[in-house]
């Protein structure tokens, strides 16, 4: 009997722990917002309620435009009558989430956001749905009232591999040149077009940082080691010198040229010349920090970032916020970022899917969202009078039409499946520099020393 | 007679049955994914470009003798551990001992000892973003402010390879030296008064005192608490990659970011098993060194 109550007592105990922890773990992580709101607008000439009572998993990037479309899920909801969970993570975490998700076959989510470079990661191996057959089914699509061709071609063939369309983009995203009217206007400073100019402008800041005339370092940049991090805008930079560290197509490694060498010194020297001192594990939160509160004059950032350095609640640049495209040398673009939504090959509502991808990349919906985080991959969007209203300035605008137009460059090596490793080595190696641990031609021969380690070929 | 031998063999059985739950566990979490683990580790299997393919122990070959960034990992991660772990005994022991006064207000000590329980609770990435933002940046932290007053030269945290390090083990050193003192105070505690009594009629020095009489006693605690630490700092993760991502270069590259970086974004996941495998092989080895040396 003593034997007996202590086994019920450790059974139910265990019971209760077990259960305890699942309520735990379950209450927290995904969002599912309640069926309110109105679904006002143009919504074409589907049935959107054919898959009503499913409910669909979706990992999206925690980023500004995540948010957005939190705000908006409830009006899917009701349009659709599709429950669905909406889970945010960092762009890295939830890029390896998506990966594991992806390679396993389970289809725990049934939709993920797919960021440029990952496009070769995921569809590569065959784990994202091709959506032409969802476009061309008129149960599923309002091909008229979808309208593809509103892209730009540059933009919407971001979302293509292998000819076939993976994912379609909801963003257009490259580095513009942020700097401080109100300082340029004080030293009667003119925006920087050339590498040349930049580095003047620069030093004329630094000049007056250091005369007391203002507070502000002249430059930052990203300097925290990764591929995602410094390695993108290292590999950003060398674009806009119309160069590339590395070729996929040939597997050649050009780090260790002489333009490539160039690339990393200036990189390099334009941070220890210019930038805050002990910037070394900065990547873009610090940078935009540093630039909302009035520690750094110039830096290049994403057009998507508008919206925190003009918000006046909690940056004190709001308003004195000048934007264009980013200083090249001839020949010279800016990678194309896009962010876009797909399919997971796997999900068990491939259907119901469709209708939210199909919803969220709308034209309905986008111009209800492009005002408010400003870069949309709907050329249309750009002279609508809301979203024109909403911008800071024309200036922002003129920017990002000139670099949509003219200033992106629409297959940047970056977006190879062999990207993350050869990146991740030639941004180590720029640390190394910033660390003054090594000096850039040292770093450079390293770098190409790994990269040999890979497979890649030296360059001539 | 056959009631008591039955309720004898149930006594017997009582202790294997309530630690059932805990062995299923065990099995499930530890020795299962160990063991898949191990045949990933025999594999080239790329996360990008399935399928997996058997190389047998040529992942183990590369690591071990073709590999100066894993052989650095392992290096440091060991090395970190050791410094971290003894400088968190040395530094846990100097406040336990102190709180353990007698002449230390009994209220006094359960509030320091309250409040060193806060690294605890906080996640440790939080931790570390606070080390990085707040208190190391240049920018924005007051370390900087701090070292200004003073007219100290600043600490620039990603400068050469010591500052990088030296970052991070004072971080670690302090989130983790209150949980030495913790268990260190509990065994202080437990301590007799009158031994310490009768060594100062004797006329024993403090030193004295720690080393023939406190020291010997808490050993076993100390031991305990030293495996543990120990095994904790081998496998740090969230302190390195938030503060310097394993940088500047590899310098601070540890075996968890390594094989997190092998197999989440070079997608070479049976090379990261092995990593991990061997990895697992020296922590199993150095702990039990550990245990039998200072037994």
């Amino acid at each position: 009997m003593k034997f007996m109550k202590r086994f019920i007592v450790l059974v139910l105990g265990s019971i209760l722990i077990v259960g305890g922890a699942g309520i735990l773990f379950a209450s927290g992580g995904n969002e599912s917002p309640g069926a309110k709101g109105t679904v006002a607008g143009n919504w074409g000439n589907i049935n959107w309620q054919q898959f009503k009572g499913k409910q669909l998993n979706v990992l999206a990037t925690a980023m500004p435009v995540s948010e957005t479309y939190k705000k908006h899920l409830p009006e899917f909801e009701q349009l659709t009558g599709i429950k669905v969970n909406f889970e945010l993570l960092n762009d890295v975490d939830r890029y390896k989430k998506m990966l594991v998700d992806l390679s396993s076959g389970k289809g725990e989510y049934d939709i993920g956001n797919i960021g440029f470079t990952n496009r070769e990661a995921f569809a590569g191996p065959g784990y994202l749905e091709p959506l032409e057959s969802y476009l061309g089914d008129q149960k599923l699509t309002d091909k008229a009232w979808y309208n593809l061709a509103d892209y730009p071609k540059d933009v919407i063939a971001a979302g293509y591999s292998n000819g076939k369309l993976v994912f379609v983009p909801f963003t257009a995203e490259y580095f513009l040149f942020w700097y401080r009217k109100d300082i340029f206007k004080d030293l009667n400073l003119t925006v920087p077009k050339t590498f040349e100019e930049l580095t003047a402008t620069a030093q004329k800041l630094d000049d007056a940082r250091k005369a007391g005339k203002i507070k502000e370092y002249a430059w930052a940049e990203r300097e925290l080691p990764g591929f995602s991090e410094a390695g993108w805008n290292l590999f950003c930079t060398a674009s806009r010198f119309n160069f590339s560290f590395i070729d996929y197509n040939t597997m050649v490694s050009n780090v260790n040229t002489a333009r490539g060498k160039e690339v990393l010194d200036y990189y390099t020297s334009m941070i220890l010349k210019y930038a805050p001192p002990g910037t070394g594990n900065w990547s873009w939160g610090e940078i935009a920090q540093a630039f909302k509160t009035e520690q750094v004059a110039m830096a290049t950032g994403g057009n998507a970032s508008y919206a925190t350095l003009e918000n006046a609640a909690e940056s004190k640049v709001a308003g004195k916020v000048g934007y264009a495209p980013p200083p090249m040398a001839p020949g010279g673009s800016d990678p194309l970022w896009v962010w876009g939504w797909g399919i997971n090959k796997d999900s068990h509502n491939k259907g119901a899917a469709w209708l939210f991808v199909q919803w969220a990349t709308s034209p309905t919906l986008m111009k209800s969202m492009a005002p408010g985080y400003g870069c949309p991959a709907r050329q249309s969007s750009y002279s609508d009078p809301d979203y024109v209203k909403a911008m800071p300035s024309q200036e922002f605008i003129d920017a990002q039409l000139y670099m949509l137009t003219k200033g992106i460059n629409p297959s940047p090596p970056m977006v190879s499946g062999k990207y993350n490793e050869s990146a991740d080595i030639v941004s180590k190696e720029m640390s190394n520099i910033i660390a003054g641990i090594k000096d850039v031609k040292t770093a450079a021969a390293d770098a190409d020393a790994a990269l040999m380690k890979l497979g890649y070929k030296p360059a001539q | 007679m056959e009631r008591s031998a039955f309720r004898s063999r149930q006594d017997r059985a009582f202790p294997y049955v309530a630690i059932l739950p805990a062995v299923a566990v065990i099995i499930l979490v530890g020795l299962i994914p160990a063991i898949h683990t191990f045949v990933l580790s025999l594999e080239s299997y790329e996360l990008i470009h399935p399928p997996a393919k058997f190389i047998g122990l040529s992942n183990y070959l590369d690591l071990l003798f073709n590999n100066p960034r894993y052989l650095h990992a392992l290096s440091f991660t060991v090395l970190f551990a050791l410094a971290a772990t003894g400088l968190e005994l040395v530094g846990g022991f100097i406040i336990a001992y102190l709180l353990a006064d007698r002449d230390v207000s009994h209220v006094y000590s359960s509030l320091i000892r309250t409040l060193l329980m806060v690294p605890f609770v906080v996640a440790p990435i939080a931790v570390s973003y606070t080390f990085k933002t707040l208190i190391y940046d240049q920018t924005f932290g007051y370390l900087s402010y701090f070292l200004r007053l003073l007219a100290l030269p600043p600490f620039n945290l990603f400068h050469g390879t010591v500052n990088p390090t030296v970052g991070i083990l004072v971080m670690e050193v302090i989130l983790r030296a209150p949980f030495i003192a913790i268990v260190v105070y509990a065994g202080l505690s437990s301590i007799d008064p009158e031994i310490s009594y009768a060594a100062d009629i004797d006329g024993a020095s403090s030193l004295q005192k720690i080393v023939r009489i406190v020291l010997p006693i808490i050993l076993p605690i100390l031991i305990v608490a030293a495996v543990l630490r120990f095994m904790d700092a081998l496998k740090m993760f969230d302190e390195i990659y938030v503060l310097t991502a394993g940088g500047p270069g590899y310098t601070t590259e540890n075996v968890s970011l390594f094989a997190v970086t092998q197999a989440f974004s070079y997608f070479h996941m049976g090379y990261a098993a092995a990593a991990a495998f061997v990895f697992l092989i020296l922590v199993i080895i150095l702990v039990s060194y550990f245990m039998r040396a200072f037994r």
